[in-house]
This record gives structure tokens, C-alpha cells and sequence, in this order.
């Protein structure tokens, strides 16, 4: 039998091109950059089990998780609740798993792999959050909506995880890998008018 | 019309699909009787006032939400997890 290699391949390749897109003029408004390098796991916790897999799932982050829309973990580890007792983990970086915390929650929750199924972006720059707001319909403001928060909503009828992750505003907003080209198209019209640099 | 979900907060209706009657399909009839059971399935009530609504939260959370709204003015007055409904159990 043919010996087959599954090849990592980006969510929007052949669709972002890295430089400039929109109107040329001074600093671009909207900068986009996409993690490619990541696994990801969903969690469901069984019934009754979602404060002990909370605990799990804080130890591992190294700060509180909740059951509720928020995101936890400053570093390569993120947890973000997406509905009541269902959190997605991300583990940014080369070769990296997350295979470990799979491991301690055997028997408390059901976790399937989500590494192979995720677009997951960070949209930031002065215009940001104007270029969002076009299509996210959640008060995307600064006072509302702050890091630790965290909205599973969606743009251009595409549903999507969104997430203040700084100040900047930095947006990390992580949608389904099939509907990347649909919500690429999207962006990169919303955010044409202020200028968009692809990293 | 925006519904206050308890998990993802108030958002556009947008968000939702709407099935109608939260209390339509509570109390299933013997088959046998085809009159009750084609009432069971298909009549239903359009009255003016509070009415208790199954909402599903499509492009949220994608819960099941028991809302009450009048009917008449779109005041929505209690949002619920419809799991919750009659047991007390967990979402």
C-alpha cells in the first residue's frame, strides 16, 4: 500500500495573500494574521460533571476557567466556553497537542478533536473593530466587551467564536475551516475600505 | 426583537430559529384516537398576550430557550433553558 502522508495546510490558502489589500493610503486600518500551527479540542463535560471538568480545565490554563462566555489563558493556552458545559481548548504552536489534557478528562466529558477544523485569525489594527462591527452584530465597544470575553455569534450568516484577546484591539476569531473562503470574502471586503495588511 | 439568552447575553432575533408553542408537544395522546392526536399535532392556539415560545440559539450557544413574550407588543418578560423545563435538571 502507497505510503500516505497527511500534508498541514492552511485555512485560507490560495485565498489570503500576504500584503497589502483595500485602499492604499498611510498605515493600513485592519491588520490580519492567521494561526497556522495549533491543535484544538472540543469539550463537552457529561451531566453534572461541568464544575469538576472546570477545575480540570483551570489547572491546565493556569487561571480560572468558568462555565460561561469567556476565554481563559494568556499564553499558548486557551480555553473559551462556547455554550453551557462545552469549552474549545486551543494549543498555538509547532508539533503541539493537547493530548495530555484529553487524557485527564476520560470519563468527565466527551472531547473530539477540532485541530483539522478551525480558521482561526487575529484581526487587530486601529480600524479593527469598525471593520467587525460591519457584520458582528454583539456590541464589539471597549467598555462591554473586554479581554476575558468571549461571544459565539456569527458574521455574513457564517457562525464564529469571537474573543478580545488586548487592548489594541486585538480580535482572535475562530471559525469552521469549511466556511473560511466564505468568511474571507467577508473580511476582506468589510475591511477593504480602511486598508488591510495580511501578515 | 432581541432575546436575552442566559448564556451569550441579549442578541438579534437574527441569531434564533423560532418553533413556536412550548407546551404543544408535552402531552402526547394515544395514537388511537385520531382526532386528539391531529389536534396534538397541528392546532394551535394564536392568542394575544404571553405566550411561552421554544427558541433555539442557532448561531450562539445552540440551546433550546423557553421564551416568554406578549405577543402584542414583543416584550419579552423570562428566558429559560428549555431543559430545564418541568425536572430541574441541568443544561
Amino acid at each position: 500500500m502507497a505510503d500516505r502522508k497527511i500534508a498541514s495546510r492552511s485555512a485560507l490558502a490560495g485565498l489570503a495573500k500576504s500584503g497589502a489589500l483595500g485602499v492604499s493610503k498611510g498605515v493600513p486600518g485592519v491588520r490580519i494574521r492567521e494561526i497556522t500551527d495549533f491543535a484544538a479540542i472540543g469539550i463537552i463535560a457529561r451531566r453534572g460533571r461541568a464544575a469538576e471538568v472546570a477545575a480540570i480545565l483551570s489547572r491546565h490554563v493556569g487561571s480560572p476557567v468558568v462555565d460561561a462566555a469567556k476565554r481563559a489563558g494568556a499564553g499558548a493556552v486557551s480555553i473559551t466556553g462556547t455554550a453551557p458545559g462545552q469549552w474549545l481548548a486551543i494549543s498555538r504552536g509547532p508539533g503541539t497537542s493537547l493530548d495530555e489534557l484529553r487524557t485527564e478528562l476520560a470519563g468527565l466529558a466527551a472531547v473530539t478533536d477540532q485541530g483539522d477544523g478551525r480558521l482561526i485569525i487575529e484581526v487587530t489594527g486601529p480600524r479593527a473593530r469598525d471593520a467587525l462591527a460591519k457584520g458582528v452584530a454583539i456590541d464589539l465597544d471597549a467598555g462591554v466587551f473586554k479581554v476575558g470575553d468571549a461571544a459565539q455569534t456569527s458574521a455574513a450568516h457564517i457562525g464564529l467564536q469571537i474573543a478580545p484577546i488586548d487592548e489594541a484591539p486585538t480580535f482572535e476569531i475562530i471559525s469552521a475551516r469549511s466556511t473560511a473562503a466564505s468568511f474571507w470574502s467577508w473580511l476582506e471586503s468589510s475591511a477593504a475600505e480602511y486598508g488591510i495588511d495580511v501578515a | 426583537m432581541r432575546i436575552r439568552c442566559p448564556y451569550c447575553g441579549e442578541r438579534s432575533n437574527d441569531e434564533f430559529y423560532v418553533l413556536g408553542d412550548a407546551d404543544a408537544l408535552t402531552a402526547r395522546p394515544s395514537g388511537e384516537n385520531a382526532e386528539a392526536f391531529h389536534e396534538y399535532v397541528y392546532q394551535r392556539t394564536n392568542l394575544a398576550g404571553l405566550h411561552r415560545e421554544l427558541w433555539y440559539h442557532s448561531n450562539g450557544c445552540r440551546r433550546w430557550l423557553v421564551v416568554t413574550r406578549d405577543t402584542r407588543t414583543h416584550e419579552i418578560s423570562d428566558v429559560t433553558y428549555a431543559s430545564k423545563r418541568g425536572e430541574g435538571e441541568a443544561a
